[in-house]
């Protein structure tokens, strides 16, 4: 029973099934599973599922983005309840598409899957000026994530990190980009923490540059 | 000498021009892929608007605002390219821009839509659609196909936005997206608003003169290939039947699971981006279909050294020498910083090329 109703919210993810995850999720609760387990067995797995389908073009952004409306339904009914228990997220990750670039949609799938991996995201949108990620990261934000899909506005990304060493905060802070316009060796050469190529490698990324299993 | 560098020859000079307007008159009415064979070598469209601005030293804002200007300005690029197809800087922020979109305009650089203000039905029906004549930016883009046409007798090529890209700026692309599975209806009804204003706009084009349309659809990309045909193909249709020009249709990045349904729109060409490997591409597409790409506009025309630049040009003729439908270009739209060199050793390499 606990694990169908466990099942049945991972598949309701994956196929994107909105307007009764919130339901599930309760009947799930209510029969016993602990939320840590609805958030790693259901919702985690799922979203990783996903993220394997878009990779193999079984999937496309429509299908990703509406699977994450999906868990977020689900999350919505878990929030308080980990919140009150003590579950702390992973980190906190500010997430935006540089100043001068419009294209968001690869950010948002990155941080989509981050927070299906449990990360809380604070999304900045598109066209974000350099000083709003530097806000951010003063606001406690364990890390910066950043997109580019423009050769234009990709100096953007160097101009944010300088702007982090001028105000001491560079050290506390690990920052990640990607997007159409940059690559590992850009990322070297602008002394960023690291580069992801799609949204899984975002996750691994965040993970093993702050230790988390 | 081929047929198009007459035409080329002809079509730049104001005293052939009784020679040149019949030429392009009669144009009008040949299928694309018949003129590319009748050409007698590789014609070349280079995508470069937007460096045609930086070479004349005004800034791309006053160009877009100002028909007269962006005319100057391309008609300075036609001669220092020797062009034989004149065609305008595209700027696919023109139509939500009408429709009520803000627009940042940047001086030097493409302009974007910063927000997406409408979201629900309701929102939807009460868009008007813009009259190409009232709208300032419709009408300058208009006004500079008027010009061109009246002083070059050259194939002019412009164009606009496709459905779902202007949609997805109305509402957002990742909104677009997702209604495309979430809310199919208001989708449909927004797309059915979005070709109705797409078709005003290019049915101005062609009265100002264009011999072909072109239309960008970019945000295409991200769909599947099934929901390409309902939420883009099936409008694009629709909009390419409405147009009495033949139509190149546009999709940037790797649009190689669209091809399919991009060719059952009707278009008479598709110009594909560097992702998509042309040759093999071409033995699945009609030969009544002309294939256009794909230079790989960063890498090659951007960052590349002139050198290079001839190399990867030659290295993509040789490779689609056996299919006589396809015109040289580059993937996409030339970005302003592109060096003047380098758009030069791409077209003087089609030209040479046997
Ligand atoms: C859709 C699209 C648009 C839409 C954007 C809609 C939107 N709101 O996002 C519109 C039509 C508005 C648009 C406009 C333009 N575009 Co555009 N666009 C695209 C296109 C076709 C797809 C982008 C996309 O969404 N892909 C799907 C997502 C899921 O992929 P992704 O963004 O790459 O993200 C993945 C990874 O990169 C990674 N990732 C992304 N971000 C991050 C961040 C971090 C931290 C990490 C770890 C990982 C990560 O994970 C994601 C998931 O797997 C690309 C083609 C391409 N090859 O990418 C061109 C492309 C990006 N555009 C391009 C250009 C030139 C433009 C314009 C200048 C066009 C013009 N001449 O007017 C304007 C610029 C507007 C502006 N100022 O931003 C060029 C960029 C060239 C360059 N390198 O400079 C491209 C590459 C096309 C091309 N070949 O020329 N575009």
């Amino acid at each position: 029973m606990e694990d169908d109703l466990l099942t049945g919210i991972k598949a309701g993810v994956v196929a994107g099934r909105l307007g009764g995850m919130g339901d599930m999720t309760r009947a799930a609760l209510d029969t016993g599973v602990p939320a840590a387990d609805i958030m790693s067995l259901g919702l985690i797995e799922a979203m990783s599922i996903v993220g394997e389908k878009f990779e193999k073009k079984e999937y496309f952004v429509p299908e990703v983005l509406v699977s994450a409306r999906a868990m977020h339904e689900s999350m919505d009914v878990l929030r308080p309840l980990l919140e009150a228990s003590g579950v702390e997220p992973l980190a906190r990750v500010t997430m935006g598409t540089v100043k001068g670039d419009l294209h968001d949609i690869g950010k948002d799938i990155v941080s989509i899957v981050l927070t299906g991996a449990g990360f809380e995201v604070q999304s900045l949108g598109a066209d974000v000026p350099s000083e709003k990620f530097v806000e951010a990261a003063a606001g406690g934000a364990g890390v910066v994530g950043m997109s580019s899909l423009l050769t234009t506005t990709r100096p953007r990304m160097a101009e944010v990190i300088r702007l982090l060493e001028e105000r001491g905060l560079r050290d506390g802070v690990k920052v990640i980009i990607g997007g159409a316009a940059v690559t590992e060796g850009f990322a070297n050469e602008i002394g960023a923490d690291g580069y992801g190529a799609d949204a899984a490698q975002a996750v691994r990324l965040v993970k093993s540059l702050l230790g988390i299993q | 000498m081929a047929l198009i560098d007459i035409i080329g020859w002809v079509g730049k000079r104001r005293w052939a021009r009784p020679v040149g307007v019949p030429m392009m008159l009669a144009a009008r009415r040949i299928p694309l892929a018949t003129m590319v064979r009748l050409a007698g070598r590789r014609i070349c469209i280079p995508s470069a608007g937007y460096s045609a601005i930086a070479l004349s030293g005004t800034s791309v804002r006053d160009n877009l605002c100002d028909g007269a200007l962006m005319f100057e300005t391309l008609a300075g690029a036609i001669e220092r390219f020797g062009l034989e197809v004149d065609g305008t800087a595209s700027d696919l922020t023109i139509e939500p821009g009408a429709c009520g979109c803000p627009v940042t305009m940047p001086d030097n650089d493409t302009p974007y839509v910063s927000e997406h203000p409408f979201s629900t039905l309701e929102d939807i029906r009460a868009l008007q659609v813009p009259d190409p004549l009232a709208d300032p930016r419709m009408r300058a883009m208009t006004e500079t196909v008027r010009l061109l046409s009246k002083r070059f007798a050259l194939l002019t090529v412009a164009g606009g936005s496709g459905p779902f890209t202007l949609a997805a700026e109305l509402i957002g692309a990742s909104e677009a997206a997702m209604n495309t599975v979430m809310e199919p209806a208001l989708m449909h009804e927004l797309l059915e608003y979005c070709t109705r204003v797409c078709s005003a706009y290019l049915a101005a084009i062609v009265r100002a003169g264009a011999e072909v349309i072109l239309i960008g659809e970019p945000t295409a990309a991200i769909l599947s290939p099934a929901s390409y045909k309902e939420f883009s193909g099936a409008y694009t249709k629709r909009l390419i039947d409405s147009i009495p020009r033949p139509v190149i249709l546009h999709i940037c990045g790797d649009a190689g699971h669209l091809l399919e349904g991009m060719c059952a729109t009707g278009a008479q060409g598709l110009s594909l981006d560097a992702p998509v490997d042309l040759p093999s591409v071409a033995q699945s597409v009609p030969r009544d279909v002309v294939l256009i790409g794909n230079l790989d506009t960063v890498s090659v025309l951007l960052e590349g050294t002139p050198e290079r630049v001839r190399e990867s040009t030659t290295a993509m003729l040789e490779s689609m020498r056996p299919y006589k439908n396809y015109v040289a270009s580059s993937g996409c739209d030339l970005s302003y910083n592109t060096p003047v060199e380098n758009i030069v050793a791409m077209i003087e390499t089609v030209r040479g090329f046997r």
